[in-house]
């Protein structure tokens, strides 16, 4: 039985108690009273099996509105981790959103255990590329648009990196998108599924795109790594892919990585193995269909 | 004035380094700060060379590592800044 399946009223019930959601290797205890995030999870998530197993949670969770005043006046919602407050109130429609952003912050934050880098990654012949990238360089849209062509999506934020084999652990939860992208990613795909847009928000507008049944479906199969691009879109550039020195592309994912420092000298011989194993390169592109071919001939 | 054999260089102590060579640049984890450097290939040919043997004058060094010692000194010079080694 899948999340989807549930009828709604069961799934708004079961979130006022708390609803297990496994992804990947982390279980979440999620609870909320908002009707944005029922009906955003059972859109966004309709595929991820229904977790009934109850016992040990990774993360409890709950995104609910704040007590007091801001019930009625402008209302607000908050997250909530174990009861705590890790982020300011938010106006009540990025109710979903921030769901998304705070299972993020859950992992990125405590899962000290893998090494944790900001980058998407998918998967496709058994070879995954890692796309680590400044905010607007064009990260989530290539993300986005090579899993509705029918690569794995492993992760569109964090690369999950087990630290007893170096291999790469999914967690293949909806893609992010901003502003433009949103539109760009409905044209390319008009079947794509999409949740609720979230306007004004501290990343402008947002809006996040359902993992592919088969992302869902290899969420237990780690990936091996192959390649590390470091895309740049760039309006009207010719799509362009040239070799990135390993030092360079080295410093790079350490600097951006969610726990390297903590880590220590183990999180170094984990980012050089990964790097060991990866060719890196830089990729310039503004046509979507191009880079997409420019992907299929690397893991050709 | 000193000459080129009266000082030795050393690593800090405690600085158990990591490192990779990829493509003749050297990228160094230095356990004591846990700080990672990217260096050049002469900058890290000369602190493995300090690993190995222990402390070297800047002519050992440079034997070592096949390079002049102009821009060897050069080089130490900015590895102590980043409190790699230090003189001993």
């Amino acid at each position: 039985m899948t999340l989807g399946s549930l009828p709604a009223p069961d799934l708004v019930r079961r979130l006022a108690t708390g609803l297990s959601l496994q992804v990947g290797p982390f279980r979440y205890l999620v609870t909320s009273r908002l009707s944005p995030v029922a009906s955003g999870l059972a859109k966004m998530y309709a595929d991820f099996p229904l977790d009934e197993a109850g016992g040990f949670h990774d993360y409890h969770i709950q995104v609910d509105r704040v007590a007091g005043l801001r019930r009625w006046v402008r209302p607000q919602i908050s997250f909530w981790w174990d009861g705590h407050e890790p982020f300011k109130p938010m106006a009540a429609d990025h109710a979903y959103a921030l769901l998304e952003w705070g299972m993020n912050w859950c992992v990125s934050a405590q899962a000290h255990h893998y090494l944790l880098l900001h980058a998407a990654v998918l998967e496709h012949r058994g070879r995954c590329v890692i796309l680590p990238g400044e905010p607007g360089a064009g990260k989530s849209t290539l993300t986005a648009a090579l899993m509705l062509s029918g690569w794995r999506l492993l992760s569109d934020e964090l690369t999950v990196i087990d630290r007893d084999d170096g291999l790469i652990q999914p967690l293949a939860r909806p893609v992010s998108l901003k502003n433009r992208s949103i539109d760009l990613i409905r044209a390319f795909d008009p079947q794509a599924v999409f949740g609720e847009t979230a306007h004004d928000t501290h990343k402008g507008t947002v809006s996040h795109v359902k993992p592919t049944p088969e992302s869902v479906a290899g969420m237990t199969i780690k990936g091996q790594p192959a390649h590390i691009i470091f895309p740049r879109w760039q309006r009207d550039a010719a799509t362009r892919l040239s070799a990135r020195p390993k030092a360079d592309a080295f410093m790079h994912l350490a600097n951006h990585a969610f726990n390297y420092s903590l880590l220590g000298r183990l999180g170094f011989e984990l980012c050089a193995a990964l790097v060991d194993r990866c060719d890196c390169w830089d990729f310039g592109y503004s046509r979507l269909d191009e880079a997409l071919r420019s992907f299929e001939g690397l893991v050709a | 004035m000193q000459n080129s054999t009266d000082v030795r260089w050393s690593l800090v102590t405690g600085a158990a380094l990591a490192w990779r060579c990829w493509d003749g640049e050297y990228v160094i984890h230095h356990a004591l700060s846990n700080d990672t450097h990217r260096l050049t290939e002469l900058a890290g040919r000369a602190l493995l060379a300090l690993q190995r043997t222990g402390a070297l004058d800047l002519d050992s060094l440079a034997r070592e590592c096949g390079e002049a010692c102009e821009e060897l000194g050069e080089t130490l010079a900015a590895l102590a800044e980043l409190d790699l080694i230090a003189r001993c």
